[in-house]
């Protein structure tokens, strides 16, 4: 047996188990989806919303130079459906107006508040109350990051659960009440929860609400959609079922206040800081023999837009791998080890396997499979029947994730929206995820390398851009 | 080189089976749905009908089965003399007793639709049946009897439904939500029953009284805040009970509690006192706005600034006056 059979024998073997791993999580999503969609047709979130005994949840919003989007965000979050809600955005020590549009935009005025002091974050400069909006308040601080602007609002915070969002994020309205529903049902026994990112791009918003639902002109953007799919619907609910849910979108999750404290708030020296509080989470809960659920909830939607050119969508996914490899790195003392269940047993081994050695492992087989052929060592129609197995197994995933999407939730109308979806999860493995991989191991490299990772300018139309109104009849 | 290829074939095939799947599906509920929306639109007037009370003509079994739903949406915006034509219909046509059958279903989503529309459908006769399903095996199933029970709005459920909360078959937000439905004129007694009595279901009827109580609770929630062994959450919960109806004959009680070991009672101690309390009470509140925890001086700071409003503006000027106190008269005070 020569070396390359054992490369190629090994490398069929971790084709294999991965897709055995992606058909396992799409089976177990389907099933648990497929009761979810029954249970959303029955319960409707009006009794929580009338009901005194609904916790209260302040909504953390982390801004920093967001003056084409931080009106409507705002306005978003203050018009969520919630009995009890308190709005809390961060000034980030932003560069811009984002200040100042807030002040003019809800009145504001400074207010002295107290801030906890159990998590450490930046100098607060001044807090603002809003003469408007009771529940809404404003706190300017230095700039410190994204984790840190949401620990100084986590430390004002008045409710006993805290909602992190995104400045460039629009959450439907009634949002906030499904992502808490498992709070809601079981306040002791879950400690945080998330719910779905979706790509707004395409879609049409009015006064901050998504009114119609499309597919982006920009193929980029469309790649982006199918691959949102693909990371929620089949790898959030399959791990959340599980109990090895190792992501919470910073873009829209709710945590227990106290246990974010407990745990000494968002970690600042990670540009991955949601993924690393949750795992931290984990491990805390673990450790003090506690059973504390962490869930994800496929309803719920925070719209965000994606890139459209491919310099900052490749800063963005270079900025997801490195957040990924600190993050796991930081807690690779949990890898393999009974004491933290699934999430050390299989959750974390399967990040590590897949999402971050994944794209090495697969872009050596780019490279030296031609080299390899050139050298007449490998023969064209094994390569050939290799990288058709590779784009198959990509090309079933995808699709089933669009299945899930149709099957569970239906939001795209238009039968040609889902046309263009299935054409690109098919093109997608032609090019796009071939960069993407080679994009990961760059940044991998980066990371070994040292260089200081930050979150870069993510260039923005604006969510709130009002449309004109239609001509009168 | 074979078992390449024979990987490739299924996966493809695997591929292709569920773009047909998906494309069958979409279609199928296309179909589905336009024949949903013709029979509502057929049914419509007959369905408006039933809500006022009149014959909607002759309608056939499967007629019958397509406007149920219809009725029983419709029927949720409906209280009094609409609600009772409703369920007149729903026992004449035979559309309730199709549903109480399908409670016994096999099929737990089945059952769980049955229980959702006799929410609308199902009157006081109905709730044996409904608070047996509060003991069926799949969740959702005993969620919609909950619900079901609470728009009948008949006390004799509020017992089944506590009980089924104390025995973990019902989260504290389904069952204590569908209490309130039933109304605080039916429901205080079993609650109050429940929440004198030690057990899973005491926290949750207590917290109940905070919102359907009246001021002969306050006696109840005074004993219990003031027995130093009962759970902290229990205590809060009294202290809700005593800000809802408690009088000033409760005040020692609540300051009592202000010296508590557990934070939780210190803080909600303070915010009861903030209601109950008099102006004297602000200065036995005001070494409380030092304290340690954070929430229970927040509290404090706030009901010293409810109590003795005028005393703010001297207070904060003190040097080393609690940053606490500082934050009420800003936000309380009114700065705006």
């Amino acid at each position: 047996m020569t070396w390359l059979t054992v490369l190629g024998v090994a490398m069929l073997a971790y084709l294999a188990v991965m897709n055995l791993a992606y058909v396992t999580m799409t089976a177990i999503s389907a099933r648990d989806l497929s009761r979810y969609r029954r249970r959303m047709l029955l319960r409707s979130g009006q009794e929580d919303m009338l009901s005194p005994l609904t916790p209260g949840i302040s909504v953390v919003m982390p801004a920093y130079n967001e003056q084409a989007g931080i009106r409507p965000a705002a306005l978003s979050l203050l018009s969520l459906r919630y009995p009890a809600h308190e709005v809390l955005i961060v000034n980030d020590g932003s560069t811009d107006d984002t200040m100042s549009i807030l002040i003019e935009t809800f009145d504001l005025f400074e207010v002295r508040r107290v801030l906890r002091t159990a998590i450490p974050y930046e100098t607060v400069r001044a807090v603002y109350a809003s003469r408007q909006h009771p529940n809404l308040f404003v706190i300017d601080k230095d700039n410190g990051g994204k984790a840190d602007a949401m620990n100084a609002g986590i430390s004002i915070a008045a409710h006993p659960y805290v909602c992190v969002v995104d400045a460039d994020a629009l959450l439907e309205e009634d949002a906030l009440l499904s992502v808490a529903k498992p709070l809601i049902d079981h306040p002791d026994d879950v400690a945080a929860t998330g719910g779905i990112v979706r790509i707004i791009n395409g879609c049409q918003v009015r006064h901050g609400c998504v009114t119609a639902v499309g597919l982006p002109r920009n193929r980029l953007a469309v790649l982006q959609v199918v691959e949102y799919f693909r990371a929620f619907l089949v790898g959030r609910v399959a791990f959340s079922k599980i109990g090895g849910l190792l992501i919470i979108s910073g873009a829209f999750g709710v945590f227990r206040r106290e246990l974010v404290e407990e745990v000494g708030g968002f970690w600042t020296d990670t540009v991955g800081e949601d993924m690393e509080m949750v795992i931290r989470l984990h491990r805390h809960l673990a450790e003090q023999g506690r059973k504390d659920r962490i869930e994800f909830v496929a309803s719920p939607v925070s719209w965000t837009e994606c890139p459209e050119d491919w310099k900052v969508l490749s800063r963005q996914r270079k900025r997801w791998q490195r957040g990924l490899a600190q993050t796991l790195w930081r807690h690779r003392q949990m890898v393999g080890r009974r004491r933290y269940g699934i999430v050390g047993c299989l959750s974390l081994p399967y990040f590590w396997l897949f999402e971050l050695l994944g794209p090495v492992l697969t872009s050596i087989g780019y490279l030296t499979v031609p080299v390899l052929w050139a050298w007449g060592m490998v023969s064209i129609p094994y390569a050939i029947a290799f990288y058709v197995l590779s784009v198959l197994s990509g090309v079933l995933l995808s699709v089933s994730a669009l299945a899930l999407e149709e099957w569970s939730f239906r939001r795209h109308p238009r039968g040609r929206d889902v046309a263009r979806m299935m054409l690109w999860s098919v093109l997608e493995n032609f090019g796009y995820r071939q960069i993407n991989d080679l994009l990961r191991v760059w940044a991998l490299g980066e990371q070994l390398a040292g260089r200081q990772a930050s979150w870069g300018v993510m260039t923005r139309k604006g969510l709130g851009t009002p449309e004109p109104d239609p001509p009168a009849s | 080189m074979l078992l390449l290829k024979t990987l490739c074939v299924l996966l493809a095939l695997s591929a292709l089976t569920l773009l047909a799947v998906l494309l069958t599906r979409r279609r199928q509920l296309r179909v589905a749905g336009a024949r949903q929306a013709a029979a509502e639109q057929r049914l419509q007037d007959a369905a408006l009908s039933i809500l006022d009370g009149q014959h909607p003509g002759p309608l056939s079994a499967a007629d019958v089965r397509a406007v149920t739903p219809l009725v029983a949406r419709y029927a949720r915006q409906l209280t009094g003399e609409g609600r009772d034509a409703v369920r007149d219909w729903a026992r004449r046509s035979g559309a309730l007793a199709t549903q109480l059958t399908a409670l016994g279903s096999i099929r737990a989503p089945r059952r769980a639709e049955a229980a959702l529309l006799l929410a609308d459908l199902a009157g006081p006769g109905e709730q044996l049946q409904l608070v047996d399903a509060l003991a069926d095996k799949d969740a959702d199933v005993r969620h919609c009897a909950a619900r079901a029970l609470g728009n009948i709005g008949d006390w004799i459920a509020v017992h089944a439904l506590l009980h089924a909360h104390a025995r973990g078959q019902l989260p504290a937000s389904v069952a204590g939500q569908a209490v309130l439905n039933i109304g605080a004129a039916d429901s205080a007694r079993p609650i109050r029953r429940f929440a004198s009595e030690p057990g899973d279901g005491q926290l949750l009827a207590v917290r109940l009284l905070a919102h359907v109580g009246g001021p002969a609770d306050a006696a109840l929630a005074g004993t219990l805040l003031d027995s130093v062994s009962a759970p902290a959450l229990l205590r809060v919960a009294a202290c809700d009970v005593l800000r809802a109806a408690g009088s000033e004959t409760h005040r020692a009680v609540v300051l009592g509690a202000l010296a508590d070991r557990d934070p939780r009672v210190r803080s909600a101690a303070a915010h009861t006192a903030g209601v109950l309390g008099s102006r004297q009470d602000a200065a036995v509140l005001l070494p409380l706005t030092y304290d340690a925890d954070y929430q229970v001086a927040r509290s404090a700071a706030r009901a010293v600034a409810v109590l003795a409003p005028d005393t703010l503006p001297a207070l904060i000027v003190v040097p080393g006056c609690s940053p606490h106190l500082i934050e009420a008269h800003d936000l309380i005070g009114g700065v705006a």
